[in-house]
């Protein structure tokens, strides 16, 4: 599971590629100054740790992802879960209601995925 | 050549002790006064620590000081060993003591001692002292160069993949509060997910900074510490020039956003304060801030100044100034001639 977990910026470069996939390395360079402020080297340097860790790919200057962006978020939004609030997800939902409304749409959309999980 | 640099030093030290003295008790009047008045006092400390010459005057702060020690106290032995030791060494020259001289505010309670030592013949037990401080000293500076080089250089690995915000705004979660790095093309760096409210703050603060060039004084001012790492009292400047530097940068970001803004701008320092905890050790290059309660303080209390008050800090930001920035006149200052003298 750590696989999926990372930095802020790590998930701002993978974002990238996911909009753009397949993206050539020359391009994702040009991108990654234009929207992250980074100079070549750092582009670089981070894609190979991502390729290191099984997160991106390149070959022939060609990147892509191996990892979904749900498969990612699902880890981040556990993570949560599990470090603030104790793994409990009554908890998470509570903190996360309070002070909020939620509109007609999206409490029928809750109610379907929460009974979609139920059974 | 290593030893002249390092009485030099000490001299620049000990004179910048006096007027650091002086400068903190000014500051105690000037508590009520906008703190860019407490910040701007620091300029002699920073002139004394970096500069051994400076001109003579009547209102110099050491003809009081001359006065003093003339009537026979311990104060001036470390003013007068450094020369004296000095002179032991053989390939030193009048040019050598003359910048010594004036280095120091001369203040000798018995010029005729000073004098023998001075031709004495060579073999000084002192000398071997002092050598051994002078290592001791450069040991020390470049311990604390290499120190904070190598700090600068892992913030700087840190904050390599800090993405861009807007302009030379950068964010980074692997940081816990925001700070300006950099000194060419200064940029400021602040925590990933920082709220809205609290960000418009942060960047304000930050941004004045930047304005008032405080980074590059900071730098200087550390640099300074670093030369002169074995007075404490000059590590006491550092800290309360900072405070000085931050609170009047509180100021002028109320002055700018207005009163309302005050509630607002203290608890996101506070939360920024509470974040911090456990992380980053603040490096003195990495622009840092510091003493949040009494940076609170001062801004829940900030008023704008009436108008006296503002009069009555410039004379006497001015008045110290003067006082501190010059050596004393000829007229009270009777060593400096013996000192040409020495052969």
């Amino acid at each position: 599971m750590e696989k999926y977990k990372l930095f802020d910026a790590e998930y701002k470069f993978v974002s990238i590629i996911w909009d753009n996939e397949p993206i050539n390395s020359t391009e994702l360079v040009k991108l990654c100054a234009d929207k992250l402020g980074w100079k070549k080297s750092t582009t670089y340097t981070v894609l190979k740790k991502l390729c290191e860790r099984g997160i991106l790919q390149n070959k022939d200057a060609t990147v892509t992802s191996l990892v979904k962006r749900e498969d990612v978020q699902r880890y981040e939004s556990r993570a949560v879960v599990e470090k603030t609030f104790d793994g409990s997800l009554l908890k998470f939902l509570t903190a996360f209601l309070s002070g909020r409304k939620l509109s007609e749409q999206e409490a029928k959309e809750l109610k379907r995925i929460i009974e979609e999980a139920a059974k | 050549m290593n030893l002249l640099i390092f009485i030099t030093v000490v001299n620049m030290s000990i004179t910048a002790s006096y007027v650091a003295i002086g400068v903190i008790l000014v500051r105690l009047l000037l508590k009520k006064a906008p703190k860019i008045f407490s910040y701007v006092l620091w300029t002699p400390v920073l002139f004394r620590l970096i500069c051994p010459f400076s001109f003579d005057s009547t209102f110099s702060l050491f003809n009081l000081i001359n006065l003093y020690v003339k009537q026979g106290t311990g104060v001036s032995e470390l003013f007068m060993q450094t020369p004296v030791i000095h002179s032991g060494i053989g390939s030193i020259d009048g040019t050598a003591n003359i910048s010594l001289t004036s280095a120091i505010p001369a203040v000798s309670p018995n010029p005729v001692q000073i004098w023998t030592a001075v031709i004495s013949p060579s073999p000084n037990p002192k000398q071997i002292w002092l050598t051994a401080f002078s290592l001791i000293w450069i040991f020390g500076v470049i311990t604390l160069l290499i120190y904070s080089i190598v700090s600068y250089v892992k913030i700087k690995g840190k904050l390599q993949t800090a993405t861009r915000v807007d302009g030379n705004v950068f964010e980074s979660d692997a940081i816990g509060t925001a700070f300006i790095f950099g000194f060419i093309r200064p940029k400021i760096y602040v925590p990933a997910n920082v709220e809205d409210a609290s960000l418009l703050y942060i960047l304000e603060h930050e941004r004045t900074h930047i304005r008032r060039k405080d980074y590059l004084i900071k730098l200087i001012a550390f640099l300074l510490l670093i030369l002169h790492w074995f007075n404490p009292l000059i590590w006491l400047c550092f800290v309360l020039m900072s405070r000085d530097m931050e609170m009047s940068c509180d100021e002028n970001v109320l002055r700018k956003l207005g009163d309302s803004a005050k509630v607002g701008y203290s608890s996101s320092l506070l939360s920024q304060a509470v974040k911090r905890k456990g992380l980053l050790t603040v490096n003195p290059l990495a622009f840092g801030e510091s003493d949040v309660k009494t940076r609170i303080k001062n801004i829940l209390n900030y008023k704008k100044p009436a108008f006296w008050v503002i009069v009555i800090a410039v004379i006497a930001v001015c008045a110290a100034t003067i006082a501190f920035v010059t050596n004393p006149s000829k007229s009270v200052a009777y060593t400096s001639d013996i000192y040409i003298k020495s052969p």
